[in-house]
């Protein structure tokens, strides 16, 4: 530029007019276009204006709207928090009911099972003390062995009888026999020899029967203590069951509570 | 009363228990026949022993004589050199116990609540009068100890309401030790 106004220096007059002429052109132009520029800026900030009053009218009502959903929200909250301290409340007291009955509950649970423990504790002597039966079923079985040592001598004396018995039927012959020999003289004594062979046979019948019962006896006898002896280990044997149902539900008692 | 299934198992029950001792307490096998006629049963003892239960008593008896064949036959598994008499009596009795402990356990399949007296021994003529005990079944048999010995045993079950069961036989007994537990 500087080196340009120094040439211009040295322009004639022609020259310089038509340089003046040009640049008074070229400042009409810029001027022309300066005006057209401004316009167009003024249109633009008008229009950018405008916008942005839009926008602005359109958050403030964006605004508003979500204001007075916050109201809304705020009101809903308050209420909601109104309700939930109502229902903490009343859960709080539901609480303290509940807890109160199961503390009831649980004094009565145990007072009851304190209760059953001691009648469970009073079954088991009870059990204690009828399997101490079983004794006297074998005390009744030995008095079986007693009454067989009784019904062997039985035997013994029977066997005995049997054999004096025998005897006394050849006794009875021999004197009928002596007493034929006798002749009339033993008439009288045969009679007697007679009646006492009669009572000797009865005798001998009356031992066979004897020793028959004696040994019908015995069967009976062993067959009913034995018996005894055996439903004796059979209640026994049930009161041992009733015993360890009886301690289990005992030690299910005695175990705490889940 | 007592049922034709229910004699059938006692007779069964019986049978298994004798045959099942026999081979463990003296490693032996033994044949066992079914009687008519108690009349052949000449064996001048017999021990008696009782199975109780609500329902019935069941009474076995075994037939013995305490001849040198016998006492050889149930000396043999205490000792072979010291057989006496009592040594004798003890393991014959044990050995029926056994037999009743087996019959037992068994019985208990079916019926709960069963007891059994100890053994006693009686005399031969005894015998002849087991129907005063009122029994609802009798049966007598014969024992072939590995064809060696023959005894005789006579079966009685006295019923006192109705006895009526089947045996299982896929029910084995496996128990093996003391017999008294009470």
């Amino acid at each position: 530029m500087s080196t340009s106004l120094i040439d211009s220096v040295v322009m004639t007059e022609g020259e310089s007019n038509a340089l003046l002429q040009s640049l008074m052109q070229q400042n009409a132009e810029l001027t022309d276009q300066i005006s057209r520029l401004v316009k167009t800026h003024q249109e633009n900030i008008a229009m950018i204006k405008q916008e942005a009053d839009d926008k602005k009218t359109q958050h403030y009502s964006a605004l508003n709207e979500l204001t007075l959903q916050c109201q809304t929200l705020e009101k809903q909250i308050e209420q909601l928090n109104k309700e939930k301290n109502t229902l903490l409340h009343e859960h709080h007291q539901s609480i303290q009911e509940h807890k109160v009955n199961i503390d009831s509950y649980m004094k009565s649970t145990t007072a009851r099972r304190a209760d059953l423990r001691d009648k469970l504790n009073g079954l088991a002597n009870q059990i204690g003390d009828i399997a101490k039966f079983a004794d006297i079923f074998n005390r009744w079985h030995e008095d079986m062995n007693s009454l067989m040592i009784q019904n062997k001598a039985m035997h013994e004396q029977n066997d005995r009888f049997s054999s004096i018995v025998r005897t006394i039927v050849i006794l009875s012959v021999n004197a009928a026999i002596e007493a034929a020999r006798a002749g009339e003289n033993g008439l009288g004594f045969a009679v007697v020899a007679q009646e006492i062979r009669r009572l000797a046979n009865d005798s001998e019948n009356l031992s066979r029967d004897y020793s028959k019962n004696l040994y019908k006896n015995d069967l009976i006898t062993t067959a009913t203590f034995q018996d005894i002896q055996a439903g004796g280990k059979m209640i026994t044997s049930a009161l041992v069951g009733v015993h360890v149902t009886s301690k289990n539900l005992k030690n299910s008692l005695i175990s705490p509570v889940k | 009363m007592i049922s034709e299934n229910a004699c059938l198992s006692f007779s069964q029950i019986f049978k298994d228990a004798v045959t099942s001792n026999v081979c463990d307490y003296f490693n032996d096998r033994c044949e066992i026949t079914p009687l008519t006629d108690p009349g052949v049963i000449t064996e001048s003892n017999f021990i008696v022993l009782t199975i109780t239960s609500c329902s019935f008593r069941f009474l076995s008896l075994l037939h013995f004589d305490s001849n040198e064949l016998t006492v050889n036959y149930f000396s043999s598994p205490l000792s072979a050199e010291s057989e006496n008499s009592t040594k004798f009596i003890d393991q014959l009795l044990e050995f029926c116990n056994l037999v009743c402990g087996t019959m037992n356990r068994n019985l208990n399949n079916y019926y709960h609540y069963s007891g059994m007296s100890t053994p006693y021994v009686l005399s031969r003529p005894s015998l002849d009068y087991i129907v005063a005990l009122n029994p609802g079944y009798v049966s007598y048999y014969e024992i072939a100890f590995n064809k060696s010995l023959s005894l005789h045993a006579t079966v009685c079950i006295c019923d006192f309401d109705t006895v009526d069961f089947t045996l299982d036989t896929s029910l084995v007994d496996s128990f093996t030790g003391d017999l008294e537990f009470l």
